[in-house]
């Protein structure tokens, strides 16, 4: 079938030379990815049935009670936040933990987030100093340190000059002085245990655990009072439903199964517990990074094997923080071009880690997977979508075949997906509804039509903004506010 | 042809192949949310018709023979409910309710049943049965709590360390301390917790933590220093001085700095001193803190000395110079 006319036109020839050489590496690479994305459901399977295992096991009001534990402060970096800032620091506040602090750094914001901080709060000025230590480095100048009147409200805030979040990070971590640090955002909500659960891997093991990840969702659709998730729901727009699938699949099988592998990559800056001292050591965040967690964490990665440091990361999959997902598809790209961009900036940072057998598995499985599934993912997932396409127009592979393989393809993204949703479904986490369900089986196989070949888009844009060297800046987020939904 | 053996029919078997699993995945989920949520409401229901019952007895003095007798005589789904609302409030009362709630559960026959259920094949029943066990603290069952410690199943093992806690005595801080020596994966937590339990209310308990410290497994002397810690036994700082200055471990350097923290007197100020310069971090941090922990004219050349070091990651911690004693 030929439906523009062009056999044996020279555009027939190139198409038919580029599939000559190519279908093989194409078949190796969707064959490598499939193989991979099963691993990591059978990983992550057995990490997240075992963290259940944990759960029943564990006794948390038991835990909140125990004098043993760390000490741990929760750092939130804030820029424009007043929507939300005063509800985020209450629910902090009251989280179920025994000894933690809240330091609040107002990162120069333009709106009234330091205000709504004062007036809530009854601040008055502290003897705390922000104290840059080891390798650490603060750059936004500070303007004031300021603390709750009342002691029983163990809240810093930190008043410094824009400098964006990862700088402003690093200012909470320099006044920081408990023996754990937990990053954290303004428009996020932590289930009143997540604290708690996140903890425990470093209760178990004090020495080597360096830093714990938790669980991220999607709070759109959730009820909140009081700064907790009260109920679970979908949202109404399908941009954020897909997102909640997304973040489904990413943390329950992705990041549980880097975890159990041993190589965890990525700790969500939107919740991850790290040893003070390891961040000293490190430097904290890379403030001329856009993907600071990521880069974080290949910096602990690098530290600890480079001193042939015994060490772990670890993913817990039972402590969970809600996150507020782009709504609408203007910061949705910008959003994801960001993350592309920061994907992009680090792992060229840490390029020499690169299958080094000196990092171990993150150099020989880690690096290489995240180069090639995450970094090239959307180069080649759009090329070969064209690729196909054009070849099907000038008649150089039989439409049915093609269709077949485009089949086997989608397939396998909603298997992986829906898979997702069982691991979860069987962890007895998630309070869903039979209608909620069916909107993320739906959203399973919706994604694949359109969705996935837009973010491939924002991404690529990512990729060639980090090429040309554009500066970083906050991600802005209009904020819908808690009290709203 | 590129590649011959990609043939259509490959391909079609490769695709149905694809999609069946995909339906059946769906399946499974709407399977098994179906069963939890049927489970749930069915639980919900028996509870709500439970617990006033369960209340009334537990609360009455004396308890209404009708209702005991109703309780007693509870069967099948219901009888389940009566019993894990009787278990549940067993956590929170003594003296003569528990005795009393206790007694309706041996004559409903609930431990003969946990007992028959310790020995199920499958880890998360026995589980079960070990933990509810533990909470009637019937003695005859201590030695079938202690033997499940070494089942093969880590969930298994570590509700009944955590069971122990209601069986102290030189045996089960033992049972405890050969689950750590083993290399269990049982959260340190539960451990801590459970010879904790056991170190406050009995003495042999207590003096056979305290030959942990001497263990040479490292496990178990960490566990046991932080235990001694959390028991405030001042009589114990020397030894927990002793093991923060030579053990050549850094985790139970850790644990004996953090116990320092709570029982630290004056002469365990060298030790934290040199605890200051440890390689490790967590170390440092403790041993500092253990030091802030002591009067401050006791600690105070020594934190000045730490001042002097200028270790960046003690500084913040450090108090300012005009606030120690004779600056």
């Amino acid at each position: 079938m030929d439906v523009l006319e062009l056999t044996g036109t020279w555009v027939d020839d190139a198409v038919r030379a580029v599939l000559l050489w190519t279908a093989i590496p194409s078949l190796l690479y969707f064959l490598a990815i499939a193989v991979q994305q099963g691993v990591l459901v059978l990983m992550g399977w057995i990490d997240v049935r075992a963290s259940s295992a944990r759960r029943d096991v564990l006794d948390l009001a038991e835990t909140a009670t125990a004098p043993v534990s760390m000490s741990l402060t929760v750092v939130m970096a804030a820029y424009n936040e007043s929507a939300v800032i005063a509800e985020s620091v209450r629910s902090v506040l009251a989280l179920d933990y025994p000894d933690h602090e809240v330091v609040v750094v107002n990162d120069g914001s333009t709106d009234d987030t330091l205000e709504v901080l004062r007036r809530t709060y009854d601040l008055v000025p502290s003897d705390r100093e922000v104290r840059p230590a080891g390798s650490l480095q603060v750059r936004g100048a500070v303007r004031g340190v300021l603390e709750a009147r009342d002691p029983a409200v163990p809240l810093v805030v930190v008043d410094t000059e824009n400098s964006g979040r990862a700088d402003a990070s690093n200012a909470g971590l320099a006044v920081s002085a408990k023996d754990l640090v937990v990053f954290f955002d303004a428009d996020s909500v932590l289930d009143a245990d997540a604290l708690l659960l996140a903890v425990q891997p470093f209760l178990d093991d004090p020495l080597r655990v360096v830093c714990t990840g938790g669980n991220i969702r999607a709070v759109n659709g959730c009820r909140v009072v009081a700064g907790r998730v009260v109920e679970e729901g979908m949202p109404r727009p399908w941009l954020a439903r897909l997102q909640v699938v997304e973040y489904l699949r990413a943390f329950s099988l992705g990041r549980a199964g880097w975890s159990r592998l041993g190589a965890l990559m990525l700790v969500s800056g939107a919740f991850g517990v790290y040893r003070r001292d390891m961040l000293l050591e490190v430097g904290g965040f890379d403030a001329d990074t856009i993907g600071e967690d990521f880069e974080l964490t290949m910096s602990l990665h690098r530290w600890c094997r480079r001193r042939r440091r015994a060490y772990r990361l670890v993913f817990v999959a039972e402590p969970t923080c809600w996150t507020e997902v782009p709504e609408s598809r203007a910061v949705l790209r910008r959003q994801r071009s960001r993350w592309h961009r920061g994907l992009w900036e680090v792992l060229w940072k840490h390029r020499g880690m690169l299958l080094n057998p000196r990092y171990g598995r993150i150099g020989m499985i880690g690096l290489p997977s995240f180069w090639l599934f995450e970094l090239m993912a959307p180069l080649f997932e759009l090329v070969g979508l064209a690729l196909i396409l054009l070849a099907m127009a000038v008649g150089a592979i039989d439409p049915v075949l093609a269709l077949t393989a485009l089949g086997i393809s989608l397939g396998v993204g909603i298997l992986v997906t829906v898979l997702a949703m069982l691991v979860e479904e069987g962890a007895r986490r998630r309070r869903t509804t039979v209608a909620d369900l069916g909107v993320m089986v739906l959203c399973a196989v919706v994604e694949n039509l359109g969705y996935r070949q837009l973010t491939a888009v924002w991404r690529l844009q990512g990729w060639w903004q980090a090429l040309r060297g554009s500066t970083a800046s906050w991600g802005e987020m209009t904020r819908t506010g808690f009290a709203t939904r | 042809m590129i590649l011959p053996w990609l043939t259509p029919h490959l391909l079609v078997t490769v695709l149905v192949i694809v999609w069946l699993l995909v339906a059946l995945t769906v399946a499974a989920i709407l399977l098994s949310h179906a069963a939890r949520v049927r489970t749930e409401r069915s639980q919900h229901a028996l509870d709500e018709a439970a617990r006033p019952l369960v209340a009334r007895f537990v609360l009455d003095d004396p308890a209404d023979p009708g209702l005991r007798a109703t309780l007693r005589d509870a069967r099948g789904a219901f009888g389940d409910r009566v019993d894990e609302r009787l278990l549940a409030v067993l956590e929170g009362i003594t003296g003569e309710g528990r005795e009393r709630t206790v007694a309706l559960l041996v004559d409903r026959g609930h431990p003969a049943r946990l007992r028959r259920r310790a020995r199920s094949r499958r880890a998360l029943i026995r589980a079960a049965a070990i933990r509810r066990l533990g909470r009637l603290a019937l003695p005859a069952d201590a030695d079938l709590v202690r033997r499940a410690t070494a089942d093969r199943a880590p969930v298994v093992s570590s509700v009944a360390a955590r069971a122990l806690a209601a069986y102290p005595g030189a045996a089960s801080a033992q049972a405890v301390l050969d689950l750590l020596r083993a290399g269990a994966s049982v959260p340190q937590l539960v451990v801590v917790n459970s010879l904790i339990g056991q170190g406050e209310a009995d003495e042999d308990a207590l003096a056979r933590i305290r030959q942990g410290l001497e263990d040479p497994e490292a496990r178990v002397r960490a566990a046991c220093a932080q235990v001694l810690g959390e028991l405030t036994s001042t009589a114990d700082a020397p030894l927990l001085g002793e093991l923060l200055r030579r053990d050549p471990t850094a985790g139970v350097q850790l644990a004996a700095a953090g116990a320092l923290r709570r029982v630290g007197r004056a002469g365990a100020v060298p030790a934290l001193l040199e605890g200051t310069r440890s390689a490790w971090g967590p170390v440092r941090l403790q041993a500092l803190q253990a030091l802030l922990a002591l009067p401050r004219e006791v600690a105070a050349p020594a934190l000045a000395e730490v001042a002097r070091r200028g270790d960046p990651l003690l500084e913040p911690l450090l108090p300012r110079p005009a606030d120690l004693p004779g600056s």
